[in-house]
């Protein structure tokens, strides 16, 4: 009763961490009965947690002792299961070193323990009160539409791609994608493709991996049973005939740092690109043709994403610009209820 | 339902500071309170005292007022009783006096004394004796003496001496 009291005096202050691949993103809301005060959001050119950081955080945080501190999960080892049982879930990863977190019974989101300790280790002089996965923002900015059938959503961070494949509300396939690690990597990239039974020769360079994404006649995805018994040979003949294609679209870039959003987007279509035909060929997953596609953009794609998987994939995907930080922060809201 | 992979604890209000802060406030609240309440106390019990006091001060009062009385009806009596011992001392330097009257050859066998006179009854030789011897000096005293004579054996005589001073109103009027 008294602590209620005292606590209608104080204003609830919510903080954001996000990290990308070059900044720390702080927001700062100040929250008081059910409305926002004020906000703040400011970028930090570093990803290393400092003490720059810490005082711009402590500056808020000291205003009340109401003040919870929230992180998006950077791990890279990070992903969703399509169950939540302990058993079932080694079919699809080793979970030895993971922490899981069961969304509403119905399917699991883990991260490496490790992680989780390192994180409330560099944030201990903070305190961190709060680790989201990206998949439980996914969950929520597409509450509604995770109710459709065979629906995928994608969560567009700087760094990552959260991709989920949603029927009705059960989810059948997740995959954390890191552009870096994909951009740095290009030959490991590449060796997943093999792995997907791309039957790609090792060395083969971006341009060729980009092509070989394209898989032409995508129309064939809607009969499921079709994917397995597509020729390989007819995959790398397609593979050969795409760079032209991508060329000429990257030609259309006025300036370098279209260049530079241009090949993000591309890498980020790859990545989907990549993601689903695994969703498709992996025996561990249900494979079912997806109608919708849902993409949450929090670093403002441009519409060449769109049109990649328009025209490659046959989708219609249907692009949202989303407030990362802003999502981050009610979910904070949402574990005081 | 949370989301998150650690658990919070919920944040209280109650910091370390304002724990500090709180605990002298009602420190002082209790002080105040106690310093208040001793004072109420205080003005209850003087109060109380000062109704007490000023019972006793009617009662003392009533008591001394009935202790005037008792002196001023002591006074009286003392008054009275001095009166009444000169009275009696006049009274037995009378009766000495009134006895030293008396002659050896009359013997008084009974004498009533009055407020406002005095009988004698007795027994005399003879009439002579007595009026001589006697009734004389009685004149002498009283302004009315009355004699009454009546025999007895072997020839003495029974009297009756009835004798009356005057008031002082009969006096007056006398004068």
């Amino acid at each position: 009763m008294l602590g209620k009291l005292f606590e209608s005096l104080y204003y609830k202050v919510f903080v954001s961490i996000a990290l990308t691949r070059s900044e720390t993103i702080v927001y700062i809301e100040y929250f008081d009965r059910n409305k926002v005060v004020q906000n703040f959001e400011k970028k930090f050119e570093t990803t290393v947690f400092n003490d720059k950081i810490a005082q711009y955080i402590k500056q808020h945080t000291n205003q009340t002792p109401l003040h919870y501190i929230a992180l998006l999960d950077p791990s890279v080892s990070q992903g969703a299961v399509p169950t939540c049982d302990a058993k079932q879930m080694r079919y699809y990863t080793d979970m030895s070193f993971n922490k899981t977190v069961c969304y509403q019974n119905r399917w699991a989101y883990y991260t490496s323990m490790s992680t989780l300790e390192e994180l409330q280790n560099v944030y201990k002089e903070l305190g961190v009160d709060f680790i989201f996965s990206p998949f439980v923002l996914l969950a929520q900015i597409y509450k509604e539409k995770l109710t459709m059938q065979m629906v995928a959503v994608v969560l567009v961070e700087d760094n990552f791609l959260s991709l989920g494949v949603f029927d009705k509300e059960e989810l059948l396939f997740a995959q954390h994608l890191d552009m870096e690690y994909s951009s740095d990597n290009d030959e490991l990239v590449i060796d997943d493709e093999d792995e997907l039974n791309f039957d790609l020769d090792g060395g083969i360079d971006l341009d060729e991996v980009d092509a070989l994404d394209e898989l032409g006649d995508l129309e064939d995805f809607g009969d499921i049973e079709d994917l397995d018994a597509m020729e390989e040979i007819e995959e790398f003949d397609e593979v050969i005939e795409t760079p032209t294609k991508d060329k000429k679209l990257f030609d259309d870039m006025p300036n370098a740092s279209k260049e530079e959003g241009f090949s993000e987007d591309y890498q980020r279509f790859l990545l989907i690109k990549s993601a689903v035909h695994q969703f498709y060929n992996d025996d561990k997953y249900e494979s079912k043709f997806i109608e919708h596609l849902y993409i949450a953009d929090s670093v403002g794609v441009s519409d060449d994403l769109k049109r990649y998987l328009e025209e490659e994939m046959f989708l219609n995907p249907v692009i949202r610009k989303v407030d990362l930080m802003q999502e981050i922060c009610d979910l904070s809201k949402g574990e005081l209820k | 339902m949370s989301y998150s992979y650690i658990q919070t604890k919920r944040k209280s209000v109650f910091t370390s500071e304002m724990q500090l802060l709180l605990l002298f406030f009602a420190i002082t609240v209790s002080m105040l309170f106690t310093t208040s309440a001793f004072l109420f106390f205080k003005e209850f019990h003087f109060q109380y005292q000062q109704e007490e006091i000023s019972q006793k001060e009617q009662q003392l009062q009533i008591e001394i007022a009935n202790m005037e009385k008792k002196i001023a009806y002591i006074q009286e009596k003392e008054k009275q009783a001095e009166k009444i011992f000169t009275q009696n001392n006049v009274l037995k330097d009378s009766i000495t006096n009134l006895f030293d009257l008396i002659p050896e050859r009359i013997t008084i066998s009974e004498a009533k004394l009055l407020s406002n006179g005095l009988i004698f009854y007795g027994i005399t030789p003879n009439k002579d004796v007595y009026n001589f011897m006697l009734q004389a000096p009685l004149r002498s005293i009283f302004h009315k003496t009355y004699s009454s004579f009546y025999p007895y054996e072997n020839g003495w005589l029974r009297f009756v001496s009835t004798n009356y001073i005057k008031e002082d109103k009969e006096l007056i009027n006398a004068n």
